[in-house]
């Protein structure tokens, strides 16, 4: 295989695993929601859960965020 | 190699067909209709924040999102996220119509911002992917990847 094809196919993978990245968050969540609906919560507290796990992932991404200098 | 090339794009497409979106919640049996309906908007608007979130946490940990822009994107969602605010208190307060439009219209602009988010990092590898000088492309015996997604 020369070297600049080797090159491409590494760069489609690349593209894929960003994809992969942008999906599978909305399967996170997805996860978490019907797991909430599935133990019975009501809409209220379903809403508490989800407000709380937003806060969670804000602080997670922030401090990725200010990991890397920002 | 074709072949190979076609199918390694081609495989991540399923992930993008099976994208899977909230799930389908449930009515509340004590809330009057117009409650349930305000509310599920606002779930909905939290959910989609917390994808948006845990896009730019995950996208900067893995290198995909360039963290200053990965700041910019995530100081729009904290615009966004006081929007949400604002639909739950005014829930709180009763006042299910506006609750639902604000929360729905939230909704809307944190999707936009997650798809345009997307959309950069496509363009992005599919920048890097095409850099090659001339006489190496002519010479290359593959096709191009398929922007996937577009």
């Amino acid at each position: 295989m020369d070297p600049a094809t080797a090159e491409l196919i590494l760069k489609g993978i690349t593209l894929g695993a960003q994809l992969a990245v942008a999906w599978g968050s909305a399967e996170k969540v997805a996860t978490l929601v019907q797991g909430l609906i599935d133990k019975g919560l009501t809409l209220e507290q379903i809403n508490d859960e989800l407000a709380a796990h937003v806060e969670k992932s804000r602080n997670d991404a922030d401090r990725a965020l200010k990991d890397r200098g920002v | 190699m074709k072949k190979l090339l076609t199918i390694i794009a081609l495989a991540f497409l399923p992930l993008l067909a099976a994208c899977p979106s909230v799930p389908q919640l449930p009515d509340s049996k004590t809330l009057p209709p117009a409650a349930n309906l305000a509310l599920k908007a606002i779930v909905s608007a939290n959910a989609a924040l917390d994808v948006a979130y845990d896009f730019i946490g995950s996208g900067v940990r893995s290198g995909a999102i360039e963290p200053t822009q990965g700041r910019a994107w995530f100081n729009t969602l904290d615009g966004y996220k006081a929007k949400v605010k604002a639909a739950q208190d005014a829930y709180a307060a009763g006042g299910f119509d506006a609750a639902k439009a604000q929360a729905a219209g939230t909704e809307a602009l944190i999707k936009f911002l997650h798809d345009q988010a997307i959309k950069s990092l496509q363009d992005q590898a599919r920048k890097s992917a095409t850099f090659y000088p001339r006489e190496e492309r002519e010479d290359c015996p593959c096709v191009w990847l398929l922007p996937i997604g577009a």
